[in-house]
Parts: structure tokens; sequence; C-alpha cells
């Protein structure tokens, strides 16, 4: 990456980075003010005091309910802004990657497809640029967006231990056949050249086949 | 030392934050007074007796770590919660080895920070004894 594309992506993970944090302090008066709004009903002695919590619990639940939303969005959107903050770190690409299919779970849903993280307990690190093997994670699931039919499952799974072999986003679909030659399909979509051209930055392998797309390290 | 009789300096510059919170402890029982920045707390500090301090960590002007180093040097023993958003770890992280009892972030449970609160104190009041 060139210095200047360098500056520019910091400059957008620092004012990313700080809105977020503004986004947490919002959230959090908002959860304040409904916390209070609860121990008022539960404190305060008053006539009807059943009616009203009736009333008046389901949408504190609500608000309660969408600032958790909320605070988990925002949190995923700090956290990937800040591995723009410097040219190469170490990553767990576990947590990236938490963070990249929550935060792509939108894009995915306009096109029917579910987005699935295999969870590990230990972390996965690996010391590059970040953002660049986010670009590289993002175009493969870009390409798998291009030629899936709605309804299909794309789970990514890591393979390694201590530091990371393999990326795998394995396709599946509940109730019909993948797409015949999908290497092919996957190779001709306009994200495949975007990907190879951004892994070979980082030294990666895409690698497409009939169940999926391998990145590997 | 019964949460009726423990005083909390609660840090935080965003102020509609630390009124609602104030508030919410005060409803339990604890006596809470707010400052909005650092140097206002500092300056509590020194005019009235706190058992503990919530603090902020992402504070314009003097910022939660360096308020952090002034109480721990102006008054050692009293313990500090601290404040970070999501994300922040590594600032609570640091918090930690200045001295701070421990870190929450925000948005927090109140159940939790009453619980942090006694703990501290609890600790606290041992290591004084």
């Amino acid at each position: 990456m060139s210095e200047q594309d360098f500056l520019k992506t910091r400059l957008f993970g620092k004012l990313t980075a700080s809105a977020t944090h503004e986004f947490q302090n919002v959230l959090a008066i908002i959860k304040e003010s409904a916390g209070l709004m609860e121990d008022v009903l539960a404190f305060t002695p008053m006539e009807n005091a059943d009616i009203l919590e009736e009333r008046l619990g389901m949408p504190l639940a609500t608000v309660k309910k969408q600032v958790a939303r909320g605070v988990e969005l925002v949190s995923c959107l700090n956290g990937f802004a800040h591995t723009a903050d410097q040219a190469r770190m170490q990553v767990d690409v576990v947590a990236l990657s938490r963070r990249l299919v929550l935060l792509t779970r939108r894009l995915a849903a306009n096109v029917g497809v579910e987005l699935v993280l295999e969870e590990k307990d230990t972390p996965i690190y690996l010391t590059v640029d970040a953002m660049q093997l986010q670009l590289c994670m993002s175009c493969a699931l870009e390409s798998l967006f291009s030629v899936l039919p709605a309804r299909a499952v794309i789970s990514l799974v890591f393979q390694g231990t201590g530091s990371l072999s393999c990326a795998r986003f394995g396709v599946a679909h509940p109730d019909q056949p993948l797409p015949g030659d999908l290497p092919g399909q996957l190779s001709e979509s306009p994200s495949w050249p975007v990907l190879m051209e951004a892994a070979a930055l980082i030294d990666v392998r895409p690698e497409a086949n009939d169940t999926g797309i391998n990145l590997l390290f | 030392m019964t949460k009726k009789s423990i005083k909390i300096l609660l840090i935080d510059d965003e102020e509609e934050f630390a009124n609602t919170l104030a508030e919410r402890l005060e409803l339990r029982g604890y006596e809470t007074r707010t400052a909005a920045c650092g140097e206002d707390g500092l300056d509590l500090l020194s005019k009235e007796r706190f058992d503990i301090a919530v603090l902020d960590l992402m504070m314009p002007g003097m910022n939660g770590l360096d308020t952090l180093r002034r109480i721990k040097s102006d008054a050692p023993d009293m313990p500090v919660v601290l404040l970070t958003g999501h994300g922040s770890t590594r600032e609570g992280m640091e918090g930690m080895r200045l001295g701070a009892f421990d870190y929450l972030m925000k948005p927090l449970d109140i159940k939790d920070l009453t619980q942090k609160i006694l703990s501290a104190v609890a600790v606290s009041d041992g290591v004084k004894k």
C-alpha cells in the first residue's frame, strides 16, 4: 500500500472509530434513561403501579434489546475501524472475522444468503495488513453472493492451530443443489479478479472449488 | 461498610449519562456526586471524603488515565472503577496496571457496577484494616 493510500485508510478508520465512540455514549445514555424509568416504576410507590409496569414493560424491554443490538454493531464497527491504525498488525483472525461477518450480514441478507462463522475456543493470530485481509475476505464473500441462490448458507471455517493455514468459505443449500461448475462461475464473477489482486499483496492464494472458496495462507 | 454509607465520585464528561446513572445509584442507596471532567473530579476529591471513584477513560482535556494517575497520587487508597467503551479493553488493562480496581464497558449493567463498587470498597476496607 502506498503512503497516501495508507493515510487515506487510516483517516477513514480514525474518524469512524471516533464516531463509534460517540455512538456508544449515545447508546449508554439511552440505556441508562430506560433503566431509570424502570427504577422509578420499581422504587416509587404509586397507584396503579401494576398497570403502568404492564404498559411500559414491553417498550422498555424493546429499548434495552435494541440498545444491545446497537452496541454489538457499533463495537464491531469500532474494531473494524481500528484495523486501519497500522499498515501491519497482529490480529486474531477469528475475532476479525466475527466482526466482518456481523457487518456483512445485511449485504448477505439482501441476496437471501446466510452467513455462519465457526467459533473457535482459541485465537488464531496472524501478522498482516489487516485491511487487505478483510478486503480479500469481503471479495470472496461478494463472489459467492453473486453466484449463490437465495437461502444458501456460507460457513466460514478456519484451519490451523496457532497460525492460520486456510480460511474456508464453504457453501450449502438446505433444499437445492449448488450451481453447476461453481469454480467456473466464481472465477467469472466481478469480484474474483479483485480478490486475486488483493490476495497476491499479502501472499494469500484463493482457490475456488465445488464447495466454495478457500483462502490458503 | 453497607451500601447506605458508600459515597461515590462519578467522573464522566457525558453529563446526561453521569446524572442519570447517579440518580439510579441514589435510588439504590448510594450517595453519589458527579464531576464533568478530571479537574473537577480532583477538586471535589480534595474537598470531600469519597469511598470510591467511578471514572470514564475517554474524556477531553485531562483524560481518564491522567486523572487516574492523579487520584492514585493524591489518594492512593481510593478504589477506582473505570468505564471504557467496547473495543477499548487495552486502555482498561492499562488502567488496572496503574492501580484501578477493575473496568466495565459502556453501556453498562447497573448490577455489574454496584457489584464492582461493593467488591472494591470491601477490598479497600480490608486493606485499610
